[in-house]
């Protein structure tokens, strides 16, 4: 039988050689399907704006209608394992998952697994499933204890800093990559960029990705860091990052708007451009949305994947798309600053975020950050004087 | 700090013109202590760009996925 080593070698799961991408043809589909296999939670996070409680596990007969149909649509697949928690599915559910991409896979697809998860359910069984299936594991961690224990509990309301630190533990002792995934929150700001960034650097991590805490607008919460308050945090945190002046540290949003400056495309989403209709996100019940980002609103919901193929969904002809694409083009003409050459108008949730519940139109949210990066950056370059 | 502080700015943004710009940009630094993490940057996008085919691969690039950093 072959294993899945075999299967990450030969067959492209979770493997994109240069050779084989260079005999690829470049107009061919990619397809990010983000499916949230539970409701449920061990984490109570203060900002989390996911259904946790709710309860619902994806059956395998769904998922396996979505890798199928994902199969069937695109040639770039990336399957995102998401929640609540998704190692709560246990490892057999992904033994399946795995072997349904093989059932449905065409000859050089490209397919790659990441699951986001809080880290503390970790074991050496996962880190064995984990390597052996080149899975990409992101894991959530809000900085030191004072920061990351203010808002990522466990129900009983205990901090959860020790026992992620521990599933990292055995990622790292494991030689398994991971990165990690910060919320910016009020506590990280009290913090400062410069030891939040010791932090990360002191315990050997050296790929932290940054959100800033958004309101939950699916539980109805519109608290969150204020637009302005995570710029002038981001400025603090390039500028600490740069003075560093090494490489092995990746910043993920900022090293993306370094792409952008240079000509490259974005590595993530939200510098990435054109996002919809090719980021979806999938309930347990099997309803698609465009991204998890809008899982909120229904209005974003294209179909069911029990029911439909992508196809159907992703037909440019689809009135909901053209919908929701015609609504992110509205709120990109508000967009008044002169970086979106470099932003490319950023994430569409963060626009509908600042625009409609806070109304400030006119910005993705990264605008002072951007001009900053970019005056430095020209500065250095000698196109601009200080 | 304001949203629409670059209004005013009247210069255009800066973007490379061609690979070609890029590697004299290079050139010009290359020498230069420090700015490590431009000179690297700009050398990433350098070898993206003189081989249309790995523009695809950049974006699909193993490294980045391996942070478990999912795309979206």
């Amino acid at each position: 039988m072959e294993s899945s080593q075999d299967i990450a070698t030969s067959a492209g799961v979770g493997e994109v050689s240069s050779k084989q991408l260079s005999k690829r043809n470049t107009s061919n589909r990619s397809l990010v399907v983000i499916t949230k296999v539970i409701s449920a939670c061990n984490f109570a996070c203060r900002y989390c704006d996911a259904d946790i409680y709710s309860n619902q596990r994806i059956s395998i007969d769904t998922v396996s209608n979505s890798i199928k149909k994902a199969l069937d649509y695109a040639d770039y697949i990336e399957f995102v394992w998401h929640g609540g928690e998704p190692l709560l599915m246990g490892i057999h559910f992904y033994e399946e998952v795995v072997e349904l991409q093989k059932k449905f896979r065409r000859e050089n697809q490209v397919i790659i697994n990441s699951i986001a998860t809080n880290g503390t359910l970790i074991s050496q069984e996962w880190v064995d499933f984990f390597k052996a299936n080149d899975f990409h594991v992101g894991v959530s961690l809000d900085g030191p204890p004072e920061v990351h224990n203010a808002n990522r509990i466990f129900k009983s309301g205990q901090g959860s800093f020790e026992q992620v630190m521990r599933g990292m533990r055995l990622l790292k002792e494991n030689g398994v990559n991971f990165g990690v995934l910060a919320v910016i929150t009020k506590e990280t700001v009290r913090l400062g960029a410069k030891r939040f960034l010791d932090f990360f650097i002191e315990n050997g991590i050296f790929y932290i990705g940054i959100l800033p805490q958004r309101p939950a607008l699916n539980i109805g919460r519109t608290d969150a860091l204020p637009r302005e308050e995570f710029e002038k945090f981001a400025i603090e945190l390039f500028d600490y990052w740069y003075s560093l002046d090494d490489p092995r540290i990746e910043i993920r949003e900022l090293n993306a708007i370094l792409d952008r400056i240079f000509g490259a495309e974005s590595k993530i989403c939200i510098f990435g451009g054109d996002c919809r209709g090719k980021i979806l996100a999938i309930t347990p019940n099997g309803d698609v949305y465009s991204c998890d980002e809008f899982m909120f609103d229904d209005r974003y919901k294209l179909g069911n994947v029990r029911e439909q193929t992508f196809e159907e969904m992703l037909n440019p002809m689809n009135p909901k798309l053209i919908r929701i694409r015609s609504e992110d083009l509205e709120t990109k003409k508000s967009i008044s600053c002169k970086y979106p050459k470099i932003c490319n108008y950023g994430c569409p949730k963060d626009r509908y975020v600042l625009s409609r519940v806070y109304n400030e139109e006119g910005t993705c949210g990264w605008c002072n950050v951007i001009d900053h990066i970019y005056k430095r950056v020209m500065k250095d370059l000698g196109k601009i004087k200080e | 700090m304001g949203v629409s502080n670059f209004r005013d700015e009247l210069e255009e943004v800066w973007v490379p013109k061609d690979v070609g710009e890029l590697e004299g940009l290079l050139l010009t630094i290359q020498n230069e202590p420090g700015k490590k993490i431009l000179k690297d940057k700009i050398q990433q996008t350098i070898e993206v760009y003189r081989d249309p085919n790995q523009k695809e691969n950049y974006v699909w690039n193993r490294k980045n996925f391996a942070r478990g950093w999912p795309r979206r």
